[in-house]
């Protein structure tokens, strides 16, 4: 084999990546040839070096650094920011629904036992049996300013 | 356990399930980050960020479009080659930090070199470092990434073709030529 076949092929033959009968014909081109063997010495030094990297094992403490490092994040914090905020504004909806509702409810309720009180004590004149919606309604608005 | 349960435990927030993960998966990305930065500390803090990034993005995993480890080589793959690309802009700065280590309490130590055996084993590393490093990344994109799935992951011609979204054919031609110019540039280096 000659040494520029033998150059071509260096990498594959330190991988051991040829078939048997070509990585045969290198090696024993190698041990004959010094120009050659240098070449494949300089190269195989950083090849080994690369092996040797692949030993390197993460630190022990790895998983306390990453753990410190999320802290109390929650995995979806930046998606809840946004539901907080959507069921906070349903949340103020509600409460207005709910106030104007009872606001209603107990507006009505004194409204008529106002106007029950003051059906007992209503004496009727005649002005009011004439119109018997004036006076009351006059009283109605009155109770509420 | 299952990568479904997992995932599902995952979303909810299981920082057990995540431990789990990291434990499972930490050394292959430390060694596939090594193989782009070829510095221990830098690549724990790219495993670190892969792993943050993992956790704050569960959200939106989609079960079944991806297995969760290829996930991870991906992204540590463009986390490393960002980082290589962020270092080259400040290359010209005095690099200290391959002499300066901090310990786990935070304490600085600084690597003083001598004559000594170890000192000339450290000085030769690092330029074993430095040429791997230089010869690796003079690949273009596709070769470096296929060369260090294959050499320092050993992965499959299948399993590299996933994680690159590429055929298992052009994988094979990739890793060829990425070797014989990675063996010209490591001699080039090496003269």
């Amino acid at each position: 084999m000659k040494c520029n076949q033998v150059s071509d092929n260096l990498i594959f033959y330190y991988y051991n990546e040829l078939e048997h009968s070509k990585m045969q014909e290198i090696k024993k081109h190698l041990d004959t040839c010094e120009k050659c063997r240098m070449e494949y010495n300089k190269l195989a030094l950083v090849l080994d070096y690369a092996q040797k990297e692949k030993e390197f094992k993460a630190s022990d403490n790895l998983w306390t650094k990453i753990s410190m490092n999320i802290g109390y994040q929650q995995p979806h914090e930046h998606n809840n920011s946004k539901l907080i905020t959507y069921f906070q504004a349903v949340a103020i909806a509600a409460a207005i629904a709910i106030a104007v509702f009872l606001g209603t409810l107990i507006g009505s309720t004194y409204a008529d036992k106002y106007y029950l009180a003051n059906q007992t004590n209503l004496s009727y004149d005649e002005e009011e049996l004439m119109n018997p919606y004036i006076p009351l309604e006059e009283e109605y608005l009155f109770a509420f300013y | 356990m299952n990568e479904d349960i997992l995932i599902k435990r995952l979303k909810k927030g299981d920082q057990r399930a995540f431990e789990q993960v990291v434990n499972l998966n930490k050394d292959k990305l430390l060694r596939l980050a090594m193989g782009f930065v070829h510095d221990f500390h830098q690549a724990e803090d790219i495993v670190q960020e892969v792993f943050i990034k993992l956790w704050q993005n569960i959200e939106h995993w989609q079960e079944g479009k991806a297995k969760l480890s290829t996930w991870l080589y991906k992204v540590t793959v463009n986390q490393a080659i960002n980082q290589l690309r962020n270092k080259k802009k400040t290359s010209n700065l005095i690099d200290i930090g391959e002499f300066v280590r901090e310990d786990e309490q935070g304490n600085i130590e600084v690597q003083l070199l001598d004559n000594s055996a170890d000192s000339q084993k450290i000085i030769e590393n690092k330029e074993l470092a430095k040429i791997l490093r230089l010869a690796i990344n003079s690949l273009p994109r596709k070769q470096r990434i296929a060369f260090v799935l294959s050499k320092y992951q050993n992965m499959s011609s299948r399993e590299i073709a996933e994680v690159m979204d590429i055929t298992v054919s052009n994988v094979d031609v990739i890793i060829y030529r990425a070797k014989k110019n990675l063996q010209k540039q490591i001699l080039k280096l090496m003269k």
